[in-house]
This record gives C-alpha cells, sequence and structure tokens, in this order.
C-alpha cells in the first residue's frame, strides 16, 4: 500500500524559519509542499528522511537560502491486485464509495459488486441507496457495520480541471481508486465468516 | 523580451509580455500543475512498505492514541494513516515476525505482492486466501498448500485486533461484534 520514492527539488526555506536547526526547517517547509498532496506516483503520506541539502545560495533580491534537497517521502500507492480493507462510506446508484480515513476516493462501480444484486432506497438514510447482495436465498447488505475488503483494480489520476463545471457537484479528487469486491473473500467482513466451515464446498465451485 | 509600447499598458495588472508565456507552454512538466511547476527528478519506488513498516516509523516518531498527541510532531493526515493502521493486523506484528515470515514462505513460491498482501490483511480462511493468490490452481498451489500456507499465518502472525462493528442498530451489531472476537480468538 505504501512505499518510498526518492525525489530532489529545488526548496526555498522562508526566513522565519532560519532560527531552527536546518533540518528540521527543510522538514518544515517540505511538508508544507508535498504532504497531501497528490503527485504522479501517488499521495504524499509522510516525509521519511532526507538524504542531502546542497546549496543555500541567497537569489538577489530575496531574503530566503535556496536548497537543492534530495529526500526520501513515503507514499501511498496501493498495486493493482492488492486487497486492501476499508470502510463504507457511501452509496447510490452508480454503485459504492469506500473510505480508508485518509483516503475517500475508493469507488467500486456497479459491474463489480457481485452479482445478483438489487439497489434499494436505504430505509435509515434518505439520499443514499442501499446495495444488497443475493445468494442462495439470502440477503446480504452492504452498509457500515464492517470492514469491507477490497481488491484494486486499477488507479487512475484525473487531469486538473482547468474550468470549473457549472454544476460544481463533485469536489475534483486528483486521484481515484477503482476497486471490486465480485469475488471469494472480498466483500464486509462479516460474509465470510462462517465459511471456513465449509471448505470444501468453496473448493468444488 | 517584448518591448511594451506605451507606459499604460505596462502599468496594467493583467498584461502578461508573450514571451514568458511561451516561456512557460515549452516547460516540461513532470508533475501536474496541483503541485508545482518545477522540475522534480526522482525514482519513483526507492522500496515498498508493509503497513506495519509504515505504522513503525509513526510509532518512532511519537504518535499515539493518548492526549500527547498535539505535542508530538506528526501532521493531521498521518494520524489519519495511524488511525487506519491501528485497525489492520499490522498493529500486533513486529519486525522479527514479518521477517520470519517471509523467510518461511519461501516453500510455497508465492509472489512478493502476495505476501505483502498476506501479511497486511492476515487471512484466516481458504476464503480469504482466495481473494489474495492469484491462479493457484494454474501454479500448483492446491489444497494443501494453502492449507500450509494458512497454518504458517496463524502460527507465525498474531491474530489481527478485535474490530469494534459499527452500525445503525447498535445493539444487535455489538452482538454480532462480540461473535466475531470469539472466532477471531478462536
Amino acid at each position: 500500500m505504501f512505499c518510498l520514492s526518492e525525489l530532489e527539488d529545488t526548496v526555498r526555506v522562508p526566513p522565519d524559519f532560519l532560527k531552527l536547526p536546518l533540518e528540521v526547517a527543510i522538514k518544515k517547509v517540505l511538508q508544507k509542499l508535498f504532504l497531501d498532496k497528490v503527485l504522479s506516483i501517488g499521495l504524499c503520506v509522510s516525509i521519511y528522511d532526507i538524504k542531502s541539502a546542497k546549496g543555500g545560495f541567497v537569489l538577489p533580491g530575496d531574503g530566503a537560502p535556496t536548497y537543492k534537497v534530495v529526500f526520501i517521502i513515503v507514499v501511498f500507492r496501493p498495486f493493482v491486485g492488492e486487497v486492501i480493507a476499508a470502510r463504507f462510506k457511501e452509496s447510490d446508484s452508480n454503485g459504492l464509495r469506500l473510505t480508508l480515513g485518509f483516503f475517500e476516493d475508493i469507488y467500486v462501480p456497479a459491474p463489480l459488486i457481485p452479482r445478483p444484486n438489487r439497489c434499494e432506497p436505504d430505509p435509515y438514510n434518505r439520499n443514499q441507496m442501499r446495495w444488497v447482495w443475493i445468494f442462495e436465498e439470502q440477503e446480504y447488505i452492504i452498509d457500515d457495520s464492517y470492514q469491507i475488503n477490497f481488491r484494486v483494480e486499477n488507479i487512475s489520476y484525473p487531469p486538473v480541471p482547468t474550468e470549473r463545471g457549472e454544476e460544481d457537484a463533485k469536489l475534483f479528487a486528483p486521484m481515484v481508486i477503482t476497486g471490486t469486491i465480485d469475488d471469494d473473500g472480498l466483500g464486509p467482513v462479516s460474509w465470510w465468516e462462517g465459511c471456513s466451515e465449509r471448505n470444501n464446498e468453496d473448493d468444488d465451485t | 523580451m517584448h518591448f511594451v509600447s506605451s507606459l499604460a499598458s505596462r502599468h496594467d495588472q493583467n498584461y502578461i509580455p508573450t514571451s514568458f508565456l511561451d516561456h512557460h507552454k515549452n516547460r516540461k512538466y513532470l508533475f501536474s500543475p496541483i503541485t508545482s511547476n518545477k522540475t522534480v527528478r526522482m525514482k519513483a519506488n526507492a522500496g515498498t512498505l508493509t503497513n506495519f513498516e509504515v505504522l513503525d516509523l509513526l510509532n518512532s516518531r511519537g504518535a499515539s492514541n493518548d492526549t500527547t498527541r498535539v505535542i508530538a510532531p506528526i501532521t493531521t493526515l498521518e494520524y489519519k494513516v495511524y488511525d487506519y493502521l491501528m485497525e489492520t493486523p499490522a498493529c500486533t506484528q513486529t519486525l522479527e515476525i514479518i521477517t520470519n515470515f517471509s523467510d518461511q514462505c519461501e516453500d510455497f513460491k508465492l509472489a512478493k505482492a502476495e505476501i505483502l498482501n498476506i501479511i497486511n490483511i492476515r487471512p484466516s480462511s481458504t476464503v480469504n486466501l482466495a481473494s489474495i493468490l492469484e491462479e493457484p490452481s494454474g501454479r500448483g498451489i492446491d489444497k494443501k498448500a494453502k492449507e500450509g500456507i494458512l497454518k504458517l499465518v496463524e502460527a507465525l502472525l498474531p491474530s489481527p485486533p478485535i474490530v469494534e462493528a459499527r452500525g445503525e442498530n447498535e445493539e444487535e451489531e455489538t452482538e454480532e461484534g462480540e461473535q466475531l472476537a470469539t472466532a477471531v480468538l478462536r
């Protein structure tokens, strides 16, 4: 889910940080620049280490030193095929939306929800739809009571919209993960709880 | 550089010299404009981390669940990651456990990604393992091998934390949560 990435960048340290030790100051500036931002390699979660900082030249007309910094960050980037435990966030007629707390743009579109299923208006929540899986005449509801295991199908980085759409219904998501719950062992954890005893049947199918 | 013909246009706030725009167009962006327009060289993958390693990193910096949160040098985003990881099996693992596990997994000829998945998810039954293994029948991983892997998981990886079930009907859900707890503890 996470990996390390090495980057090199030119960093300007504002003058009011100069009373701090250099490493701390550079780290603060890097955090402001990179933390919680989506790069082409994924979502930057944390600054892991600063390998080197060179330079420290003050450009004319500027009061702040500029350093060339080589550093390592922890990036959230799941690989395709990774199984992740997430929580249910909301659902609508297009599918489900799951969240990890720090990352909320995980979508499970309707074709990747196990069939046969049906979508009905949620009796507890006026605006939401509820998805129900029908298997062997038993109904399994998808809601926020348990962790939901899903497998990553695709990660996309939609380009930044240059113009504001007329109906700004959805906030722009720079990184979108598409997942599937249509496989053995995926979906809410409670679905598979009693399955350890039915091992033979599972292997036969 | 274009010479401005009249003084009025030089002082116009919206006037941008054309040469500046052209210069921007030719510069190659390595990132989307959401970050910056500086060119940044990088090595995208300098090592994959298991959930445990990230949790260990945050712990070593002083993340915790109690009121010292405000004092520790950890950002809000890092705390969200910490909260998430504390609900996964990563919070009960140690470095020796996962190195031991990945060494012993060599017998089963699993892909690195699958070992990572198993460490992060800690499957407790064949069904959970099925979503992780890719084409087990084609690679000769039969039922016996799957059971072997599960035995290894149970022996080496500690059981995951008991995640409280949330739900609209709280009474019913807590009962199911207790059943989940007993199933996990076995």
